[in-house]
C-alpha cells in the first residue's frame, strides 16, 4: 500500500515539477510577446490578449500542488538524508573569540550616526523616497 | 484517526513561520492600499522596516531598508547617517535573524519551497554561488548609486535592475489594481527584464531553498556580515560540540559553521544536534527556551502581538493619507521636483499657486515646434496667473539652447534643462511619474493645487489651451484631449547599403504626435500608436553614416507599416 502511495507521490511530484516548469516558460513567452510589439508595447489590452490562453495554469499549479502537499501530510515522513556536507564537521573554534568589544563599539557608532541622522533631518530623505511611488522598484525604468 | 492527527501535527505552523507571518502582516498593515491601489504615505514611511519589504508595495508603513540605502547616497548626508546607522542597528542586534524571523520576502521564499516537488540540495556549487550577493551588494547598492550621486543623479541600481522584492510587491502589487491600468502604457524592457527575472526567481525558489536570499540578496549578504557579533541569533557551545556535523548536514543554508555569515538563525539545526551545542545567544542552557516559560506568560505575549498588529491594520485603515496621491493620474499631485531652467533658477511645477502648463517638447519634432508659439501665447497673455513649463527631452538637447534663443528670446516660457548628468535636469524618473517619455509632444495641465488636471498625448492649439487655463481659473475641471483611434504597430528599419542593419540608430515616426526610439540589433525600431499617416525620419545620424538623397522623411505607405531606411556609409 505505501509503496504505490508513494510511487505515485513520486509521480504526481514530477507532474507538478512539470506544470510550473510549463507555466514559467508560458509567463516568460506571454512577456517577450508583448515586449516585441514596440517600446511601450504594455497596454490592458496586449496584457489581457497574452494572458488569456494561460489562465487556467494558475488554478492547475494550485490544485496538484494541494493534491501532493495533502498526500505528503498523510504519508510516514522519510529520516531526512544526509547532504554531501554531511560528512564536514563544524568548526567549533571559529566561534570562540569574544565580541563583547566590537559588539559594543559598532552599537556605539550605530547609536553615533542615528543621532546625527534625525537631527540633521535624515527621515525626511527617507520619506521622500519611501512615501512616493519609486518608479526603479515597480520596473518603469 | 491516527493519520489525521499526524496531518494537523504536520500543518500546524511553528513559531518562526508565526513570526513571519505575523511581522510580513505587520510590515504592510496598510491593506487599505491592495484595495485602493495606491501607497501609504504617512510618516511611518521613515522608518525602515528590519527586512526586505519595498516601500512601493500598497500595504508598506514603512520603508524598505536597501532602497532607503541606495537613495541616501544622493539625498544628502544626514540621510546616509541616518540609514546607515538603523542598518548599523539591525545588524548588530539581530544580524540574519532578521531573514530567518522577520522578513516578508524570506517567509514568500519558504513557502514557495513548500510546494510539493523534487528539490536541489546545496552543494558546493551552491556554496561558491553564495558569494553572488557581495558582488551585487558591492556592484548595484554601493558602486553604481555612489557613482551616479557624484553626478547628482539618483540611481537605485539595484531596484532598477533587480529586485524581484519590488517587481513583486510594489510592480505587480500597484498593477494588479485596474485603477493602476494607466502605468502599463509605461512599462518598457526594464519591466519586462524584472519580470522575466521575478519568475525565474519565484520558480527557482520552488525547487531551490530560498534561492534569492542564498545566492542574490545584498541585505541578507550585508547583515550576515553582523552575524558573529549580534545580540541575537543562534550559537554553537565549543566545549560541547563534537564535530559530529549533523547540524551542518540538517541546515538548508549554504553555512560552513552554525552563526556563521550564511546562518539565518531559524533554530530547525538545534534539534538536529546529539549533545545541545547549539544555543540561542543570550540563553544559559540549551533548549528551545520558551517552551519554558508558564503558559500563562506565552498567552500574555501572544494576545499583546496580535493586540499590536491588530491595532495597526485599523490604524491604517482609518488613518488619512496626509497628502495626496503624487503620481500619473488625473486627480493626483504632480511629483516635486527642482527643474533647473536654461536662463538659470529652479522652478518646482508642484508649487501650486498658479494654473501650469509642462510641455514635453524636442527640437526634432516637427509638431512640438509647431505647438511652441501657441503656448508662448498663452504665457504671454496669462503672464501672472499661468506658468508655461517647457521641458526639452533629454533625447538630443544640444541645439535647444540655440534654438530657444533664436525663437522665444523674450518669453516667458519657462525653458527646463534636460540633460541626464547636469544638476537639475529633468530625470527620467520625472517623466515616468507623469507618463511621459516615449510620445511627443505631451502636455500635462496642472491646476493651481499642483494636481494633475489634465494630459494631452497629441499636439494642442490655443484655442484648446485656453479653454483648459480658462476652466482651471474658474476653478472648473479641465477637458483633456483623448484619441479613440485604434492602436497599430509601425515599424522602421536602418540598414546601409548592403542591407546590413544597423542597430542604436534613435529615429522617430511623426503625425500629429512624434513617437522616438532607437533601432535593436535587426536595426529595427517598433512603434505601437494610434493609427495615422505617419512618417519616419532619422533624429540623430548614427557616426560614419549620411542619408544618400536630400530625403529627410520617409512616409508609410498607405496600408503599409514598415518603412526601410538606408544609410550611406561615409567610408565608402
Ligand atoms: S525595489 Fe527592492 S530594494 Fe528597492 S525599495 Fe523595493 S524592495 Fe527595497
Ligand atoms: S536574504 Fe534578503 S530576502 Fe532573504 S530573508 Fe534576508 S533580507 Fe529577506
Ligand atoms: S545553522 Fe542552524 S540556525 Fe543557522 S540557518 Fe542553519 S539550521 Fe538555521
Amino acid at each position: 500500500m505505501n509503496v504505490t502511495y508513494r510511487r505515485f507521490r513520486s509521480i504526481l511530484g514530477w507532474l507538478t515539477t512539470g506544470v510550473y516548469l510549463a507555466t514559467g516558460l508560458c509567463l516568460t513567452v506571454a512577456c517577450l510577446r508583448i515586449s516585441r510589439l514596440g517600446p511601450h508595447p504594455f497596454t490592458p489590452e496586449t496584457v489581457r490578449a497574452a494572458f488569456r490562453p494561460i489562465r487556467f495554469l494558475p488554478a492547475l499549479c494550485l490544485a496538484l500542488s494541494a493534491a501532493g502537499l495533502i498526500l505528503d501530510a498523510f504519508l510516514p515522513q522519510a529520516a531526512p538524508k544526509g547532504t554531501r556536507d554531511a560528512r564536514r564537521s563544524p568548526d567549533p573554534n571559529g566561534a570562540q573569540k569574544s565580541v563583547r568589544l566590537p559588539r559594543l563599539v559598532l552599537l556605539g557608532l550605530a547609536l553615533v550616526l542615528l543621532i546625527l541622522g534625525v537631527a540633521g533631518e535624515g527621515v525626511a530623505g527617507v520619506i521622500a523616497k519611501a512615501a512616493n511611488i519609486c518608479s526603479e522598484c515597480v520596473g518603469l525604468g | 484517526m491516527n493519520s489525521i492527527k499526524q496531518f494537523l501535527a504536520r500543518i500546524r505552523p511553528t513559531k518562526r513561520r508565526l513570526a513571519q507571518l505575523y511581522f510580513a502582516l505587520l510590515f504592510n498593515a496598510n491593506l487599505r492600499g491592495f484595495a485602493q491601489g495606491n501607497i501609504y504615505r504617512g510618516q511611518s514611511k521613515g522608518l525602515c522596516v528590519p527586512g526586505l519589504n519595498c516601500y512601493s508595495c500598497p500595504g508598506a508603513v514603512g520603508a524598505c531598508p536597501l532602497g532607503s540605502l541606495q537613495g541616501a547616497f544622493s539625498a544628502g548626508r544626514s540621510t546616509l547617517f541616518y540609514v546607515g546607522g538603523i542598518l548599523l542597528l539591525y545588524g548588530v542586534l539581530l544580524g540574519r535573524t532578521i531573514c530567518g524571523w522577520l522578513c516578508p520576502f524570506g517567509l514568500i521564499q519558504e513557502l514557495l519551497h513548500k510546494l510539493p516537488t523534487p528539490k536541489l540540495k546545496k552543494s558546493r556549487v551552491t556554496r561558491v554561488l553564495s558569494l553572488l550577493k557581495y558582488i551585487l551588494l558591492a556592484v548595484f547598492v554601493f558602486l553604481i548609486p555612489i557613482a551616479y550621486a557624484f553626478r547628482d543623479v539618483p540611481l537605485p541600481a539595484f531596484c532598477k535592475y533587480i529586485c524581484p522584492a519590488g517587481t513583486l510587491e510594489g510592480g505587480l502589487g500597484l498593477l494588479a489594481n485596474r485603477v493602476n491600468e494607466g502605468y502599463l502604457s509605461m512599462l518598457g524592457p526594464i519591466f519586462t527584464w524584472k519580470f522575466l527575472l521575478l519568475v525565474s526567481i519565484v520558480l527557482g525558489s520552488i525547487f531551490v531553498f530560498r534561492l534569492f536570499c542564498r545566492f542574490l540578496c545584498p541585505l541578507g549578504a550585508l547583515l550576515g556580515l553582523f552575524n558573529r557579533v549580534s545580540v541575537f541569533g543562534v550559537k554553537l557551545e565549543p566545549a560541547s560540540c563534537v564535530s559530529c556535523g549533523k547540524c551542518v548536514a540538517a541546515c538548508e543554508m549554504d553555512i560552513r559553521t552554525v552563526g556563521d555569515r550564511e546562518c539565518i538563525s531559524c533554530g530547525k539545526c538545534m534539534a538536529q544536534c546529539p549533545t545541545g551545542a547549539i544555543r540561542w545567544k543570550g540563553v544559559r542552557k540549551a533548549g528551545p527556551s520558551s517552551d519554558q516559560r508558564s503558559p500563562a506568560l506565552r498567552l500574555g505575549i501572544g494576545l499583546l502581538a496580535l493586540a499590536v498588529l491588530v491595532g495597526a491594520v485599523i490604524y491604517f485603515r482609518n488613518k488619512e493619507d496626509p497628502s495626496p496621491a503624487a503620481g500619473y493620474e488625473t486627480g493626483e499631485r504632480c511629483p516635486s521636483a527642482s527643474l533647473a531652467l536654461l536662463s538659470g533658477g529652479t522652478v518646482d511645477p508642484a508649487a501650486g499657486g498658479d494654473v501650469t502648463l509642462i510641455n514635453f517638447w524636442g527640437t526634432w519634432c516637427s509638431p512640438c515646434m509647431r505647438e511652441l508659439p501657441d503656448f508662448d501665447r498663452i504665457a504671454s497673455e496669462y503672464a501672472g496667473r499661468v506658468r508655461v513649463i517647457a521641458v526639452h527631452t533629454a533625447l538630443e538637447a544640444e541645439n535647444a539652447q540655440g534654438y530657444v534663443a533664436e525663437h522665444f528670446p523674450q518669453s516667458p516660457i519657462l525653458f527646463a534643462v534636460d540633460s541626464p548628468g547636469s544638476p537639475g535636469a529633468v530625470t527620467d524618473a520625472f517623466y515616468a511619474a507623469l507618463g511621459g517619455r516615449g510620445v511627443y509632444p505631451y502636455t500635462v495641465v496642472l491646476d493651481r493645487d499642483g494636481r494633475i488636471a489634465g494630459k494631452y498625448y497629441a499636439a494642442v492649439d490655443y484655442d484648446t489651451l485656453r479653454r483648459a487655463v480658462e476652466a482651471l481659473l474658474r476653478g472648473e475641471e479641465a477637458d483633456p484631449i483623448t484619441t479613440d483611434a485604434p492602436l497599430a504597430h509601425y515599424r522602421v528599419r536602418v540598414t546601409d547599403e548592403r542591407g546590413a542593419p544597423i542597430p542604436d540608430v534613435r529615429v522617430q515616426i511623426c503625425a500629429e504626435v512624434c513617437l522616438s526610439a532607437k533601432t535593436d540589433a535587426d536595426g529595427c525600431a517598433d512603434f505601437t500608436a494610434a493609427a495615422a499617416d505617419y512618417h519616419a525620419a532619422v533624429t540623430v545620424m548614427p557616426e560614419g553614416y549620411a542619408l544618400p538623397t536630400e530625403q529627410e522623411e520617409f512616409p508609410f505607405e498607405p496600408g503599409t507599416q514598415e518603412v526601410v531606411i538606408v544609410l550611406r556609409s561615409e567610408a565608402n
